[in-house]
């Protein structure tokens, strides 16, 4: 298992971004609140771009910021308006012990796969120290627009679908 | 900082968005589980095109050591459009039954 960056540094920024994304997690599925979920939710997002900047993905962290927090965040917060009783709203419904089961059960197994299976990246361990800073975003770009150029096209389509499919299912019906 | 470190993260992120899927029941709620699944994917994207292409391997000649955050872009665009789409189902759903309650999705059930 090949290490990277061994400073104590990445290692706390590391542990904080991980505490504030589980504890976001763990909020979003305990609270009974719909709001205090979605506010939740939110810290999650910013501990996972948190988390893509520590790994030396910016842009991927910045999009992060900029879609899910700026975007998806607050289309989920229109949900309050479709909920009754916002602060008692969001309760479980009789699946909650075979769902504690079933998450427990795959996770047990997910652990059981990392921890056990030797991943051959043994090769890397000898750029650690050296790994000076590269601006990737211009090769980011240059693999976007050659190689999956038409996964980006398809793409870019699927987000217009989707979006006058949208405009469809929430249109008033006045006939 | 290891890649088991991030890897581990991703699976118990995974676990809490997947109980949130099955056992809320609110349909926003149920939204928002499906997005800490999207990110635990990404996360573990992200890490795996970290660890096992590194850019101290980035030379100019192949460019295909970040597929990894091309792949997690994509993601992102998928679940924006899922989100869009859940968001416009669910508001047409409250519309015909003024509850947003996954025990009331039953109307293909008789």
């Amino acid at each position: 298992m090949g290490t990277i960056e061994s400073t104590i540094v990445v290692d706390i920024a590391f542990y904080v971004l991980s505490i504030i994304v589980l504890a976001g997690a763990i909020g979003v599925v305990t609270t009974k609140s719909v709001f205090r979920a979605g506010v939740m939710l939110i810290g999650a997002f910013f501990g996972a771009a948190g988390l893509f900047i520590l790994m030396r993905a910016e842009f991927i962290g910045v999009v992060q910021i900029l879609i899910y927090v700026g975007a998806i965040s607050v289309l989920l917060l229109f949900g309050t308006l479709m909920t009754r009783d916002v602060e008692y709203a969001s309760l479980t419904n009789n699946k909650k012990v075979p769902g504690i089961v079933i998450c427990a059960t795959l996770l047990a197994v997910f652990i059981f796969v990392i921890v056990t299976s030797q991943l051959d990246i043994q090769n890397i361990s000898n750029t650690a120290g050296n790994d000076s800073y590269i601006n990737a975003i211009p090769y980011l770009a240059e693999l976007l627009m050659n190689e999956f150029v038409v996964v980006f096209e398809i793409v870019s389509v699927l987000l217009l679908t989707a979006i006058i499919g949208g405009l469809m299912l929430v249109r008033e019906n006045r006939s | 900082m290891n890649l088991e470190n991030f890897l581990l993260l991703s699976a118990i992120l995974f676990s809490i968005g997947l109980y949130g899927v099955i056992s809320k029941k609110n349909l926003i709620i149920v939204l928002m589980g499906l997005e800490l699944m999207f990110n635990a994917i990404n996360i573990s994207a992200v890490a795996f095109s970290r660890y096992i292409t590194p850019y101290a391997q980035l030379d100019g000649l192949s460019n295909t050591f970040l597929v990894g955050q091309v792949f997690t872009l994509f993601i992102i665009t998928v679940s924006a459009a899922e989100v869009a789409l859940g968001v416009a189902i669910i508001f047409a759903f409250y519309r015909n039954k003024k509850l947003i309650s996954v025990e009331n999705a039953n109307i293909l059930k008789n």
